[in-house]
């Protein structure tokens, strides 16, 4: 059965503006924090968010829903963040831009986040905050279910570790 | 580490955010239930899954900093790209392209390079 996102697309696909104007709604802000949390730059992850709603409008006709639209769209915005780094590649290495990482207790968090490797970081995103299912998580990054259930686990544990602070 | 609880532990992010099956989540809960050092674990992934999301949220919304309402930004992407297969009406908007700063400043090269490609 169709979802309304799948509905939407349709009317993408179309031409119709509004339709646009709701995708974009919905989902700009969890791509745009997911892109800044990868590209550590306000600007870069402002082009990747304008760059995965080009692609989408230009690509809306091609989907076919062998994914959720959700999963569909953060496939998108990874490669325009793959592009983004490609283009700067010392971003990813950088810390979070002071005026992007928030109050007292943020500040803390992503002092500890930001000491795991950027596919921890990742895949923690996507599982813990995103919520995608293993499934959805394999479509994302292109890799067997197994690999993200074995590598989200050690992520995990990385974290917690690094929390209650260890090295 | 015992495989019953690997096999419990790799499946709890999915529990904790909801979307592992309903045969996922009986393990997770039969194996806690007996387990302590999972139930702590499982436990500690509840906690993570609350500090992430509080972090994520203090994180800015994409047009924070420049102050352009979002239907605004995104009346000038669709209208800069027209619909798909028109070049004619983008050739015409891209020209006319200058009005739509500073919202979509950054990405005429980017329309442009597109339509003059496809």
């Amino acid at each position: 059965m169709e979802t309304a996102e799948e509905r939407l697309l349709k009317r993408i696909a179309a031409g119709e503006s509004s339709a646009m104007e709701r995708l974009h709604a919905t989902y700009a802000d969890r791509l745009f924090r997911y892109a800044l949390l990868r590209t550590r730059d306000r600007q870069l992850a402002e082009d990747v968010v304008q760059e995965t709603m080009l692609a989408a409008w230009r690509s809306a006709s091609a989907y076919r829903g062998d994914s959720s639209v959700s999963t569909w769209l953060f496939g998108i915005c990874r490669h325009k963040v793959a592009d983004a780094l490609r283009r700067c590649p010392q971003a990813e290495t950088r810390p979070l831009p002071e005026a992007a990482v928030g109050d007292a207790s943020a500040i803390e968090f992503w002092g500890t986040f930001d000491r795991l490797t950027p596919d921890d970081r990742e895949l923690l995103l996507l599982a813990f905050h995103y919520g995608f299912s293993q499934q959805e998580v394999a479509q994302v990054l292109d890799v067997p279910v197994g690999t993200v259930k074995s590598r989200t686990f050690h992520a995990r544990r990385r974290l917690q570790a690094l929390m209650e602070g260890g090295d | 580490m015992e495989p019953a609880c690997q096999e419990a532990l790799e499946l709890v992010p999915w529990v904790v955010n909801g979307t592992a099956s309903s045969e996922e989540r009986r393990l997770v809960h039969r194996h806690i239930a007996g387990c302590g050092a999972c139930r702590r674990e499982f436990v500690q992934s509840v906690v993570l899954q609350r500090r992430l999301s509080r972090a994520m949220e203090s994180l800015p919304a994409v047009e924070g900093r420049r102050g352009v309402r979002r239907a605004d930004r995104v009346a000038s992407l669709v209208e800069a790209l027209g619909v798909p297969g028109i070049v004619a009406r983008t050739v015409r908007l891209a020209a006319e392209l200058p009005r739509a700063r500073p919202a979509f400043a950054v990405n005429i090269p980017l329309v442009a390079t597109i339509r003059v490609g496809s």
